[in-house]
């Protein structure tokens, strides 16, 4: 019942000093609104970056990689690789009973394609029937092709969106005729607009084609760049993994510590890999952020050491009339973590409307959560009652004739 | 209500000599009664009204306050009977900067249970004559308005034992006639006074005289006629009237 005339007490003097309370709150504000500015950058590319993934890497998602090496490597250009081929995915469909669906990609990048006199250039996807479903590809118009249109090598073509356009313009693509280089294909389908994956292919630049079409007739080998596994059960994915792994070792005859011919990647170690990538922001950046704000405490708890030294006799008068040890303490804690709270929430405001400012200009995602606010005010508070403790401790504990002398 | 026995406290000064500042003194002082300590500088009269006033501790002897062994208490009971049972005027006013001189006389109001701190704070300024510099700030005001402000503090929580240290130090002789007739007022009203101060004639206002010299008791006597601020204040009003009626003839 007595705190809120401490607190109103303590605003007082906060007011009356108001070039030291600046000064404590600076350093404090910097660090705050830079945190809140980091960690809502990290969360926003983090994201968008997820959101990406997660369209083509669903958790419960096995990918299969031909090569040894990373990733993005080979992709753009479609795998020369000889590793990977067909039997080796129906032969983990035979033994691993966790898979569900498995497609097999092998993409040709840059083909010319033309219908009645118009140009365009195309990625050639050669995919099995189950790509329809494994890689959630939604059919607008007409249809998906069939296993016999695949066993058969038959010349069908399912186009994405931007190649409907660029060869067809507003004329209904399906059932016409269009030509990939030189070997004519029927349009039998066109599907919905996917954007661009995260290694950059326009996925709606894409002319799906069944897969022994193409090893057959457009690439003419019959290695395959990835597959890309759905299984039933996610809990067990991690293990499921490594079952293919193993049963890939044996089948290409790899043994001991010799590196694999292909690359496995299960949504976890996506997720790491993004983390990765984002750690500048999630870790060393909030760090930077951090030593400001420690260096904020030191600086406020030198100011308010100077102040209770300033305020000895205000200290001796307060005890003299009767404000007990705990009295004082929460004085001082409070005046120290009024002026943090105040330059935490000041420090979150600037930072939100950094973001706000910068994005637009910069193009820099972001991402502000609760969770986030919630963090940086804590943080105020906790600085504020840190700084704030030794010298409220010594202000508490000084005799009333010693500080009024 | 103050009870003194054997009571010494020694300063070490400049790290080897060490001064008594108190040396094995007794005293009582009785409800209701208006004692003045005088002395020379340095004969340990602050030193005996700081441990009175329980801001400061003896080394030995005992102190009874109330019928109560100060040396027992804790530290929140100190503080305690500080803000409910003492008021304390010091020499230097001790007013907090840029504060009104209501927020003043509100600072022990703050550390106690009562409602209404503004009202208390008010009325204990009227008592003092104040209530027209109530919301000026303490450095506004002039040393004898300061240290009625620092008084109504003192009376804020109506405390039975009021301890003034050389109140009157600072003030021009009129202005501490002012705080003299305040503090007689109090007296009759029943509260219990001890006033320090190096002025014999502002010692004559209290009912008992105690002489310190050197930590020691040297001499007590009773005042059969205490002055009566308030008729000398009549007085000089009276002489100076007088005076510029002369000059005018
Ligand atoms: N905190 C202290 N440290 C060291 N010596 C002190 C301290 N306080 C008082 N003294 C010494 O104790 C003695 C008594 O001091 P005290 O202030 O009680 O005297 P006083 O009678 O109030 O003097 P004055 O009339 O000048 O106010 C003096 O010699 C003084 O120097
Ligand atoms: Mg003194």
């Amino acid at each position: 019942m007595k705190m809120h005339r401490i607190i109103k007490s303590g605003y007082k003097t906060v007011m009356a000093h108001k070039l030291r309370s600046m000064f404590m709150m600076l350093s404090v504000v910097i660090g705050i609104a830079a945190l809140t500015v980091v960690i809502s950058l990290g969360k926003g590319t983090e994201e968008k970056i997820m959101s990406q993934v997660k369209k083509l890497f669903s958790s419960n998602t096995i990918m299969i990689v031909a090569g040894k090496g990373k990733m993005e490597s080979n992709q753009r250009m479609g795998s020369s690789s000889s590793t990977l081929k067909l039997d080796d995915f129906e032969e983990i469909k035979n033994r691993v009973s966790n898979v569900l669906e498995w497609d097999a990609v092998q993409i040709s990048p840059d083909r010319q394609v033309s219908y009645s006199g118009r140009n365009t250039t195309a990625i050639i996807s050669g995919q099995t029937t189950a790509a329809e479903t494994v890689w959630n590809i939604d059919v607008k118009n007409g249809r998906f092709f069939t296993e016999a249109e695949n066993r058969n090598l038959s010349r069908v073509a399912v186009i994405a969106p931007n190649v409907a356009k660029e060869l067809f313009g507003t004329t209904n693509p399906v059932g016409e005729e269009i030509r990939v280089e030189n070997i004519p294909f029927q349009v039998i389908g066109v599907i919905a607009p996917r954007g661009m994956d995260p290694h950059g292919i326009d996925k709606d630049s894409e002319i799906l084609i069944p897969l022994n079409t193409v090893l057959r007739r457009v690439v003419n080998m019959d290695y395959l760049m990835l597959g890309k596994i759905l299984v039933t059960d996610e809990k067990n994915i991690a293990s499921t993994a490594k079952e293919v792994e193993q049963i890939l070792r044996e089948k290409h005859g790899i043994n001991g510590n010799e590196a694999s011919d292909f690359m496995i990647v299960t949504p976890t170690m996506i997720n790491k890999m993004v983390k990765d990538i984002n750690r500048v922001f999630n870790i060393y950046l909030p760090i930077v952020a951090l030593i400001s704000l420690i260096v904020g405490s030191i600086v406020i708890a030198n100011l308010m050491l100077l102040s209770v030294n300033e305020r000895r006799k205000e200290i001796g008068l307060r005890k003299a009339v009767g404000a007990k040890t705990k009295d004082i303490l929460a004085q001082f804690l409070l005046e120290s973590s009024s002026i943090t709270i105040g330059s935490g929430i000041l420090g979150i405001a600037i930072g939100l409307f950094a973001l706000s400012f910068l994005y637009p200009r910069m193009g820099i995602p972001y991402s502000v959560s609760w969770g986030t606010l919630i963090i940086c005010f804590v943080i105020s508070v906790l600085i504020g009652i840190l700084s704030g403790y030794f010298p409220a401790r010594k202000a508490a504990n000084l005799q009333p004739v010693e500080a009024l002398n | 209500m103050i009870n003194i026995k054997n009571l010494s406290k020694s300063f070490t000064k400049d790290g080897s000599a060490v001064i008594k500042a108190v040396d094995n003194m007794n005293l009582e002082i009785k409800n209701g009664e208006f004692v003045a300590i005088v002395g020379p500088s340095g004969s340990g009269k602050s030193t005996l009204m700081n441990i009175i006033g329980l801001l400061d501790v003896p080394d030995s002897g005992s102190y009874i306050l109330n019928g109560k062994e100060v040396a027992k208490l804790s530290l929140d009971e100190l503080a305690e009977i500080r803000n409910q049972k003492i008021g304390f005027v010091f020499q230097q006013f001790h007013l907090l900067p840029k504060t009104t001189a209501k927020e003043n006389v509100e600072i022990p109001l703050i550390y106690s249970d009562k409602k209404d701190i503004t009202g208390l704070a008010v009325s204990a300024l009227k008592l003092v004559g104040l209530e027209e510099r109530i919301n000026h700030v303490s450095t506004e005001l002039s040393g004898g308005q300061q240290q009625r402000v620092a008084i109504a503090r003192a009376l804020v929580n109506d405390p039975e034992l009021i301890l003034a240290d050389e109140p009157t130090g600072n003030l021009d002789s009129k202005s501490g006639l002012e705080i003299m007739s305040i503090f007689q007022k109090l007296n009759r009203s029943g509260k219990t006074i001890v006033l320090i101060t190096h002025d014999q004639k502002i010692a004559e206002h209290a009912n008992r005289v105690v002489k310190i010299v050197d930590g020691k008791i040297s001499e007590q006597y009773s005042v059969n006629s205490p002055r009566d601020a308030e008729k000398e204040i009549a007085e000089i009003k009276n002489s100076q009237e007088q005076e510029i009626l002369e000059r005018r003839n």
